[in-house]
């Protein structure tokens, strides 16, 4: 028990863990494995309206993310970020920091990973195949930069219910190696309750 | 901070433009950005999943619009220089196959806090004359 205060529900955790790890592969999300597996019984989940006592749980902290010079170029070319800070160290350099600059949604990347373990969590509810992304939002202490391994932290703040939607908003806590705050990141979801 | 990118506070005005963009969005976009991200969400690459799930096809993720927002506001602030940044998904983008989706993007400035130093740049994000997001604000600190 000891070894495992930080994690609330090491079950669900475990359970997540894998969900993680298919998704990350790419191979399927969760309504997607919720359509494949109706066959296989584990429909559950599309039977059960988003659950309001879940607020205040608290997920984490998860397997350190190591931010790295690949990923922030790869990323930054994919939002179309122009700046030579995200592409080039002596750039980076020059303005002051200690490797590539990260474009300031990268830190979704940690960010969605953490809130994958809410949206699996069969306590909660979330049935993936009704989510559309609501609102989301970035405060940053500094940014991230390439070497900066982050772990984070994610809470359910909030779950808003009303004319068959719910809104399930998280917050995800960043802070690097040393525990210093970097990032929070707050998503809110919405999800449908009709059948 | 050896040469800092950030803008100077000193003559900036409300309602200034600071930065504008149009950017093109095409299937080919979207898979970058699912692997980018690592949102393999099949709403953004598989029509027959998106329109399951009640959409018209495939659509751009919402995270690869604020995305480029971020960029047409660094653009102007410099790397690094954007402290808080959120927005309201209120539209999704279809992105049809073959073709493009244009998504343009005006960042203004919409008020300044002298004692922080800082500038909220309001953006303006629009596909075929709609607006995709809503209360899109970023604050930039500024020198």
């Amino acid at each position: 028990m000891m070894a495992r205060a930080s994690w609330r529900l090491p079950a669900v955790s475990h359970m997540a863990s894998t969900a993680a790890r298919t998704w990350m592969w790419g191979r399927s999300w969760p309504h997607v494995r919720h359509e494949a597996g109706a066959e296989q019984g584990f429909a559950r989940l599309a039977d059960v309206p988003v659950n309001p006592d879940a607020v205040g749980r608290e997920y984490g902290p998860f397997e350190p993310y190591e931010v790295t010079r690949v990923k922030i170029r790869e990323f930054a070319d994919a939002v179309d970020a122009m700046s030579g800070a995200h592409y080039d160290v002596a750039v980076a350099r020059a303005e002051g920091y200690a490797d590539l600059v990260a474009p300031s949604t990268f830190a979704v990347i940690i960010a969605q990973k953490a809130e994958f373990h809410v949206v699996v969590d069969p306590e909660v509810g979330v049935d993936f195949s009704k989510v559309v992304h609501a609102e989301e939002r970035f405060t940053h202490v500094r940014p991230l930069v390439a070497g900066d391994v982050i772990s984070a932290t994610i809470h359910i703040d909030a779950i808003k219910q009303r004319a068959g939607i719910s809104m399930v908003t998280t917050r995800a806590e960043l802070a690097d190696a040393d525990g210093a705050p970097v990032s929070t990141v707050v998503s809110t979801l919405a999800v449908r309750e009709d059948a | 901070m050896t040469e800092s990118t950030s803008p100077s506070f000193a003559g900036l005005e409300v309602g200034q433009l600071v930065a504008e963009r149009e950017v093109a969005v095409t299937r080919d976009t979207l898979v970058r950005y699912a692997g980018a991200s690592g949102d393999f969400n099949p709403i953004h690459y598989n029509d027959v999943v998106a329109e399951s799930v009640g959409l018209p096809g495939v659509i751009a993720h919402g995270m690869l619009t604020m995305g480029v927002g971020a960029s047409v506001v660094e653009e102007w602030a410099g790397a690094g220089n954007v402290s808080d940044y959120q927005v309201r998904f209120t539209r999704p983008i279809p992105v049809p196959n073959p073709g493009e989706a244009v998504v343009s993007v005006r960042a203004v400035i919409g008020a300044l806090d002298e004692e922080r130093r800082t500038a909220r740049v309001d953006l303006t994000v629009e596909h075929d004359g709609v607006k995709v997001l809503g209360r899109a604000q970023a604050v930039v600190d500024c020198a």
